[in-house]
């Protein structure tokens, strides 16, 4: 997904002219369906343990409305901002490498293999698309620009992805796991299909299916009808070929002579030629997961839950059939994954295998020798592994991680050279975050960055939701990546809470890893600077221990930039205040640390949570049934409030601006107070428990979170004002939320009314949601028509040896051209001559001196100095720029914002430019 | 019978310290190559022969040379026990074995479709040294010795018509020996190199020039038959590894280095080439200290493959029966096994190796690997076709090493599994249904020890290399300890129940073959090849034991054994000793002569009473077989040889008396018992001193004897197929009870794949004297320990990781009535009681108990209290060197 559409805020990423589409802009050209249809191409669909298809906001919203009786309540506007889980079935790139499709869900992405962006997807809104998961997707054997997919919903569709058309649909009615075509055999697709009961089932069952046996299917393409004909209708010719175990994985040989098929300990050959005979079965030791086929020789390779890749050298020998011999191929085992193999992958000469698994250790085998390389900590489990076609400039070996990661990595220097990540929320190892510790998340004002755990839990990662990108991710316990010792898990350690001062330049984090029979636990609360020059956030102080070993259940900044006071509260009965300490050194310069500042506590009660005044002048701590005063610059308890109502608060905020008013909550009840009066304003108990409280940052209103009285796993948000216990609204979302915090949207008023929210929900999708959250605005798709015969430019000599240089080649000048050439100036510099000039052979080049100036002339710019047309044309340059970068860093930090009114005023330009 | 449990006072021992010494060698016969002359191969196949297992050599690194033999009987293709040891050819001490060679004696008129059996074998040894060693297989000594005439032997290779021997020497040459008709004579040498020859490899053997026309010949005219002297196959090429990183290769004809392989290498560092090896179609394999296995092209000299299959040096590799397997191990203990994939039939490439898969059987550097049947290298149109519809035998590899067990994994090549001789594979040593290499069970031949167990004096005697200690066991101290058999755990005693009371080194000039101890633990006697000691043992009154050596029984020996025949000062060597039960006499059998002497101690001089030379006769062989009652009985008991091959055995057998492998006295020191090499049982009367009878020959010499305490006239054998025997030697016939004891006998004793060691009687200490064959019991349980005495005697069974308790009541209680109900016993699988009925007594009577391992001796020491000598594997390579590690992700 390109960059800038996501939300209407200016980029941080610069984006690269190819995948910015021509066409985005105009959106409103576009066919704009409406309610059903068009929530198919928009992945809105929250990971939650919901059936992908059919959970679209609008049902939700209506099934929300049903339930409305009481309280006003209707479903919260809310998006999410991760993917869908990452699929198991590998991306495929185009036969020229310049693009690949990702399955996310039911849909494909087409992204560029260049910048990692999503250029398009499949269905386009006027097609109807896959109603179920896609499982599998091949391109077409005959016609390298169609694609195949296949999908649980029991459908193939044919796309021509070139023009984002449907060609056909094949439905064969019964959930599809794998497909798989061949060059040699054009009419004819193989497929592997859950074998199924004659009554057709309902989707609720369809879990229990996947279970079942597969059958495999040679399925006629015979074209009846011409193509581009998007009628169902059923294959004429389907030749069931043998029935086997659940498929894990199926292909044909190099030579297209035999069909491979693997399923749990077995794998399965069959001749094309003669398919009557059925499969043969090989046995193999251990459950196979992965599959891959050498490009050119008759033997594949598979991976197993052990970890050993194997080659199988079982499709030259004349397999006679023996009954009752359990067959065995000559194989050959390549073991190195301490865990299982998710993905092999031949490169393009046939000479290495890849594989990958949890490890996240990429392994090169020489196939020939058995020496192998690694690419060792590509950042999370590798899903899959692909090889680019060979058309590529220079092959590279694609990943995709269990983050949802795409990353790349050159074959040459066997090291990551482009990571597209968007944000890294699948936890790595299963039990990263168990459910009874918290997950950190937090807001910082100053990047406009959500801060957010990452795949491991001792990272975490800072997304920028308004550029849609992933900007960094901070390592806050260094750690080591081996994610198992033998078959247990070990325990990393993990970052439990994440908070960020209001003035965003201080930000705590907690981790701590427990401790087992080796070594004590640890904890530590550490303090992090944020860095403006570099944008990022540097280790200022560790504290270790800071309520001993004790979980620290609370912690938050004073509010204000001056005075800054970090509280925290733990287990152990004691509330603490820290502070920064300047100390000069030798050289007189200042250096800033945080120290204790104070301890206490009250009584023999445990507190449980503590929150500041708006003002910072008072803090308020919950001691068990009570909620006890402070002013924070003495520690002398001003007054103790005693609830009755509740034994055990466990939460307690200051409720509007002034600060005068105190909500509580603890188990089921709700009590507000009157600070000013030191009374209850009025209490409410709930049937369910509540979870949590947030109070809105400008109004004297709240909203609680409590799981939803008829789905546990649903949330319902609740919002009361201050003045009555009678609810204001009522949402209810369709996931439990384990981390919510304010998300202040920066195009909306600062006072305004509505709700904005970022949660992370027990799926660890990243969920913003809000009166003013609008999906379907902000979730469109750029299309872009991919041009035939587009590809990645190829790099020159000059480029290779001395990096992409800032001038852009002379067909990116062309294309430019096109685009500025209306509008005012002239571009400030005109290098393609110089640029061309690299081209030469070095040899050829007269010495430097003599044309040193002229080139430097080249490369410098010229500025115009028309101060009324400045400000357009930064915005210009800097449009222009982010067209043109078509291979920077991704996660570049540059800090140009532009406004949503540029961006506004741009659109007509565009239009213009497009002709529409 | 009662019900409750007998409680056995059990000694566990394991102060033994015995070391097994590391295996450096493996062996199996060589294939005879085809004979060209006789090309009616198709005739030859037709025939349906049975497939034969060859003897199994074991180099170790003290020198002896372990035999051991297929324990399946004749018509058996599957034998769980596999080989077993048969004897072993004591070596010079010191010396050591480094690696072996066996040849076809008589290679040209060997038939090609036989499997070469220990007479017809040559066995060569060389042991780092200069010498190489011929070995008198028949004799168990050293035949005749060869100085290299070029430093240190490194490797040794005889070609592949048993014709010559090639040395590989410290100085970089290989020097040819002949073997032509027996002999052992320096032929050639060819050009140096430099560079130590570390392996050595000889090509495949060119048959001879003009084959076409020759075969033309044949079928222009059938009948003719080239009777010129020429032989039949040569050899063109050898290559050696050697100690520069490279291999080197030698025209034969010539003597000259043709070509050069260079492996890889370690900057400053030379890669020793340690194995090599090569196929039937010239392709060169071969293994480094990198860790590296090559595969090089013959003709060319150029690497075809390279594969670091290894994390260690590689210092084996052996190639599967059909070529198209090799396997390799070494330092890293892994075995890897290395699959010829043959290219697509429709187009021309040829076919690749790959590695195909790795096991690790072994704990340390595996030094040796061998496989069944030999890989022989002729190309394919001359090897034997196995005729249609018979089994195809999995190949068997065998590997042993520092970890001194040796392992036997059916190593069948997956592509068989596709073929259409797959639903006839059998899985030779029976340990499953899997025979590939990757997915088979292995099975382990475990090491053995020679220790003796005096009862009265509760010493125990355990013979090491060349010195012999003596530990005595503490009496119990009180009856209330006396804890339950079965259970190990209960000793909370911190007492030594154990004291070591004597060790002794002795001078000898091979290591010790042979010891025993005397009951009472007066006399000690010990021997090596060439003489034997007596030691007469004082016990001080503090415990002290000191031996005094007998000097007059050398002479004595001497002057008895020299009236054998031999001009020379005869061998005083004794293969194995017995004592009476009372400790007045010892009997003696020859190492070399295989004569039984029997000595008295009880005078004040040991003197010699009498000897017998039975063993040293084969007269009374027929069909290697003796019947039954030779001089009465008309009826063979077992024929199942053909006469071609009685003729060859005679031959070659005669004069060299077969060893005496068993001896055994009844415990009331009337009868002796004495087996040899060739299977047949004597038994002689000890007090009349006079030769009793012959028994009935068995399928193989046995591995234990034993009389049964209460009928001393009744004769355990156990073969090494778990096979029992019994023979009463009084009447001279198998009791009636005995017939069919074979098929009454639990399954699960002969599915145990460790042998029968030993067997152990409980003394029954007051024995009244049970009347043959008709004694009923009494139901009542006993009352007294006394009463116990009428109850039959419990036999232990024990091998080497297993012991099992067998009652014998039916020596007396079975009825003949019972023994009709034989079927219905057998299905049961439970040896008759007189209790049918009860079911918890059946259980009882077979139990195996499985945890104590490496079990080296056991014996009653009286009744109700055992000793069991057990070793643990651990305690054993604990003291070896480290082994090869290396760490893994995820471990610490």
């Amino acid at each position: 997904m390109a960059a800038a559409e996501v939300l209407n805020h200016t980029p941080l990423v610069v984006p690269q002219p190819k995948d910015v589409s021509i066409s985005q802009i105009p959106r409103q050209s576009l066919p704009h369906q409406s309610g059903k249809r068009s929530k198919k191409y928009k992945e809105k669909r929250p990971t939650v343990s919901h059936h992908p298809q059919g959970s679209g906001s609008d049902e939700q919203r209506s099934g929300g409305s049903r339930k409305a009786a009481s309280a006003p309540s209707r479903k919260w506007s809310w998006t999410s901002l991760t993917d869908t889980s990452v699929s198991s079935h590998p991306p495929i790139f185009t036969k020229d490498g310049s693009h690949f499709f990702s399955i996310a869900g039911s849909t494909i992405k087409i992204h560029s293999a260049s910048s990692g962006k999503v250029v398009s997807m499949l269905p386009r809104s006027q097609d109807e698309g896959h109603t179920d998961t896609i499982t599998s997707v091949t391109l077409g054997a005959h016609n390298s620009f169609q694609l195949f997919t296949a999908s649980l919903d029991g459908t193939i569709k044919v796309w021509d992805f070139l023009e984002g058309i449907l060609l056909r649909t094949i439905d064969l009615d019964q959930p599809i796991h794998h497909i798989c075509t061949h060059e040699k055999i054009k009419d004819y697709i193989f497929v592997a299909a859950a074998k199924i009961k004659k009554s057709k089932i309902s989707p609720a069952h369809r879990k229990d299916v996947q279970d079942e046996s597969c059958v495999v299917l040679r399925v006629s393409l015979n074209p009846r009808e011409s193509g581009g004909l998007t009628r169902t209708h059923k294959p004429p010719d389907i030749l069931a070929i043998g029935k086997i175990k659940r498929t894990v994985g199926l292909a044909l040989s190099a030579s297209g002579e035999r069909l491979i098929a693997i399923s749990g300990r077995r794998s399965y050959v069959a001749q094309t030629a003669a398919l009557k005979a059925g499969f043969m079965k090989f046995t193999s030791p251990e459950s196979l997961t992965c599959l891959a086929v050498h490009p050119f020789e008759e033997y594949f390779a598979t991976g197993d839950v052990k970890g050993v890749v194997r080659l199988w050298y079982c499709l030259n020998s004349n397999l006679v059939k023996v009954v009752g011999v359990e067959k065995k191929s000559q194989t050959s085992a390549f073991h190195w994954h301490a865990h299982a193999v998710s993905s092999v992958a031949f490169s393009t000469n046939g000479a290495y295998l890849l594989s990958g698994g949890e490890e996240a250790v990429l392994v090169i085998w020489q196939i020939h020798t058995g020496k192998r390389e690694f690419v060792p900590r590509v950042g999370s489990p590798i899903k899959s592994v692909v090889v680019s076609p060979p058309k590529a400039s220079e092959e590279e070996y694609l990943l995709e991680l269990a983050d949802a990661t795409h990353a790349f990595v050159s074959s040459k220097t066997l090291k990551l050279s482009r990571v597209f990540a968007r944000i890294k929320l699948a936890p790595s190892v299963p039990n990263a975050f168990p459910s009874s510790s918290s997950i950190p998340l937090a807001f910082h004002n100053l990047s406009e960055t959500l801060v957010l755990p990452s795949s491991h839990a001792s990272s975490l990662q800072t997304f920028s939701p308004s550029a849609f990108a992933l900007v960094a991710e901070l390592e806050v316990a260094p750690s080591n990546r081996v994610s198992r010792k033998d078959e247990k898990m070990l325990e990393p350690s993990r970052v439990e809470r994440a908070v960020i001062s209001s003035t965003g330049e201080w930000m705590a984090t907690i981790d701590c890893r427990e401790g087992d029979e080796y070594f004590r636990g640890e904890m530590y609360l550490k303090f992090w600077y944020w860095d403006k020059k570099n944008a990022f956030w540097i280790l200022n102080t560790r504290i270790d221990r800071p309520h001993g070993l004790c979980k620290i259940t609370s912690m938050s900044f004073s509010p204000g930039p001056s005075n800054i006071q970090l509280v925290t509260i733990g287990n152990d009965g004691n509330v603490k205040g820290w502070r920064i300490r300047t100390t000069k050194d030798k050289k007189g310069q200042e250096e800033i640390s945080w120290v204790t500042r104070s301890s206490f506590g009250y009584k023999s009660d445990t507190p449980r949570h503590a929150s500041w005044s708006p003002d910072g002048s008072l803090l308020a701590v919950v001691f068990g049934p009570s909620v006890v005063l402070y002013d924070p610059y003495t520690n002398v308890p001003r007054h103790v409030f005693v609830c009755h109502e509740s034994q055990r608060l466990h939460e307690v905020h200051f409720i509007g601006m002034g600060g005068r008013f105190l909500a509580t909550v603890g188990g089921t009840d709700l009590v507000v107070w009157n600070v000013m009066s030191r009374s209850v304003l009025w209490h409410v108990k709930n049937d369910r428990p509540y979870e949590t409280l947030l109070p809105h940052p400008h109004r004297d209103a709240f909203m609680t979170i409590h799981s939803s009285h008829s789905t546990p796993a649903h949330a319902v948000v609740t919002i009361f004002h201050v003045r009555s216990p009678i609810r204001q609204m009522e949402h209810t979302l369709p996931f439990a939320l384990r981390n919510v915090i304010w998300y202040p949207q920066s195009y909306s008023p600062a006072n305004s009314e509505s709700f904005s929210l970022v949660g992370l929900t027990h799926s660890y999708s990243v969920v913003l949601m809000g009166d003013d959250v609008n999906p379907q605005e902000k979730r469109s798709v750029p299309f872009k028509t991919l041009r035939k015969g587009q590809s990645v430019p190829r790099k020159s000599l000059f480029e290779e040896m001395f990096g992409v240089p800032v001038i852009p080649s002379e067909s990116q000048q062309h294309s430019r051209d096109q685009i500025t050439a209306n509008p005012g100036p002239a571009l400030p510099w005109r290098s393609s001559e110089t640029a061309s000039f690299f081209d030469a052979p070095s040899h050829l080049i007269p010495p430097i001196h003599t044309f040193f100036e002229s080139l430097v002339d080249g490369f410098l710019t010229l500025r115009v100095a028309d101060e009324g047309r400045q400000e357009e044309l930064d915005v210009q340059e800097e449009t222009s720029s982010k067209l043109s970068d078509h291979s920077g860093p991704v996660f570049a930090n540059s800090a140009d914002i532009a406004t949503d009114s540029v961006l506004d005023s741009l659109v007509p330009v565009f239009r213009e430019i497009a002709g529409i | 019978m009662n019900d409750n449990p007998t409680h056995v006072a059990l000694h566990r021992c394991r102060f033994v310290d015995y070391p097994p010494s590391p295996i450096t060698a493996l062996a199996f016969p060589p294939s005879p190559l085809p004979s060209l002359r006789a090309k009616k191969a198709g005739k030859e196949r037709e025939r349906d022969r049975v497939q034969e297992y060859g003897t199994l050599v074991v180099g170790h690194a003290n020198g002896n040379i372990d035999l051991l033999e297929w324990t399946g009987e004749d018509d058996e293709l599957q034998a769980r026990q596999a080989w077993q040891l048969r004897k072993t050819l004591p070596g010079p001490n010191p010396s050591k074995v480094d690696t072996l060679a066996l040849t076809i004696r008589f290679p040209d008129i060997f038939p090609s479709s036989k499997v070469p059996s220990l007479s017809d074998l040559r066995l060569f040894s060389c042991g780092g040294g200069s010498e190489l060693l011929e070995w008198d297989i028949a004799r168990n000594c050293v035949r005749r010795t060869a100085p290299s005439q070029g430093g240190s032997i490194w490797s040794m290779a005889a070609n592949p018509g048993s014709t010559i021997l090639a040395l590989g020497c410290e100085d970089g040459t290989v020097r040819l020996l002949s073997l032509v008709a027996d002999t052992l004579e320096h032929l050639r040498r060819f050009d140096r190199v430099k560079a130590r020859l570390l392996c050595i490899a000889w090509g495949p053997p060119v048959p001879r020039q003009a084959r076409p026309a020759a075969a033309e010949k044949l079928d222009a005219s059938d009948a003719e038959s080239d009777d010129d002297d020429e032989e039949e196959w040569s050899d063109s090429w050898l290559v050696a590894g050697g100690s520069d990183s490279s291999l080197h290769k030698w025209g034969v004809k010539t003597g000259r280095p043709i070509d050069r392989m260079i492996t890889d290498k370690i900057k400053g560092e030379k890669t020793l080439v340690w194995a090599v090896g090569v196929l039937a179609d010239g392709t060169i394999v071969s293994g480094d200290s990198l860790g590296t296995v090559k595969f090089w092209d013959s003709i060319t000299c150029t690497q075809t493959h390279s594969f670091s299959a290894h994390a260690a040096d590689v210092l084996c590799l052996t190639i599967g029966t059909e070529g198209s397997t090799v396997f390799t191990s070494g330092v890293d203990q892994k075995i890897v096994q290395f699959n010829y994939v043959s290219g697509a039939p429709e187009a021309s490439s040829s076919g690749k190796w790959i590695q195909s898969a790795s096991r690790r059987v072994h704990s340390h550097d595996v030094r040796s690997l061998a496989m069944w049947p030999p890989h022989t290298p002729t190309p394919a149109s001359y090897r034997r076709k196995p005729s249609p519809g018979s089994p195809y035998i999995a190949p068997v590899l065998v590997s042993g090493g520092l970890d001194m067990s040796i392992t036997l994994i059916p190593a069948l090549p997956a592509h068989v599994t596709t073929s259409n001789v797959a639903a006839r594979v059998i899985n030779p040593i029976a340990s499953g249904v899997a025979t590939t290499f990757e997915d088979s069970y292995y099975r382990r031949i475990p090491y053995r020890a020679t220790v003796c167990v005096a009862r009265t004096a509760r010493l125990i005697l355990c013979m090491y290399q060349t010195g012999l200690r003596l530990w005595r066991i503490l009496d119990i101290p009180d009856a209330s300890t006396v804890i339950d058999g079965m259970d190990n755990t209960t000793d909370p005693e911190t007492r030594v129940g154990w004291e070591n009371v004597l060790e002794m080194e002795l001078n000898v000039h091979t290591n010790l073959i042979s010891s025993a101890l005397s009951d009472d633990g007066r006399w000690l006697v010990a021997s090596d090849l060439y003489e034997t000691k007596l030691f007469k043992l004082t016990t001080t009154p503090t415990g002290i034991v000191k031996a005094n050596r007998i000097r007059s029984f050398t002479p004595l020996l001497q002057q008895q054994l020299s009236v054998a025949g031999s001009k020379e000062p005869p061998s005083t060597g004794g293969r194995k000793f017995v004592f009476t039960p009372d400790s007045t006499k010892m009997i003696m059998a020859s190492a070399s002569t295989s004569v039984i002497v029997v000595i008295d101690l009880g005078s004040n001089e040991p003197t010699v009473l009498r000897q017998f030379e039975h063993h040293r006769k084969t007269s009374l062989l027929s069909g290697r077989r003796v019947i039954r009652g030779s001089g009465k009985g008309q009826r063979p008991y077992a024929s199942h040889r053909g006469d071609e091959y009685e003729d060859t055995d005679e031959m070659t057998n005669s004069g060299i008396p077969p060893l005496i492998l068993q001896m055994a006295v009844s415990p009331d020191g009337q009868w002796l018992a004495s087996s040899d090499e060739w299977c047949r049982t004597f038994i002689y009367n000890l007090d009349s001193i006079q030769y009793h009878t012959t028994i009935p020959s068995l399928p193989h010499p046995p591995n234990a004897m034993a009389f049964v305490p209460d009928k001393p006239q009744v004769l355990f054998s156990v073969l090494p197929s778990n096979a029992m025997h019994v023979y009463d030697v009084e009447t001279g016939e198998v009791p009636s009870w005995a017939h069919d004891l074979n098929s009454r006998i639990p399954q699960q004793i002969f599915s145990t794949p460790d042998p029968i060691l030993g067997i152990a009687f409980d003394r029954v200490e007051s024995s009244q004297p049970i009347a043959n064959g008709d004694v009923t019991m009494t139901e009542s349980p006993p009352e007294s320990p006394r009463s116990t005495s009428a109850l039959p005697p419990t036999t232990i069974l024990w091998g080497s990781s297993w012991l099992c308790k067998l009652n014998l009541d039916w020596l007396g209680q079975y009825s003949k009535q019972r023994k009709r109900r034989k079927s219905e016993a057998e299905k049961q699988k439970f040896l008759s009681i007189s209790d049918v009925r009860n079911s918890t007594s059946e259980s009882r009577n077979l139990r195996v108990i499985t945890h104590y391992r490496a079990i080296l001796a056991m014996d009653f020491l009286k009744s109700r209290e055992l000793v069991l000598v057990e070793q643990p594997l651990v305690n054993v390579l604990s003291k070896l060197p480290p082994a090869f590690f290396k760490p893994k992700y995820g471990r610490t």
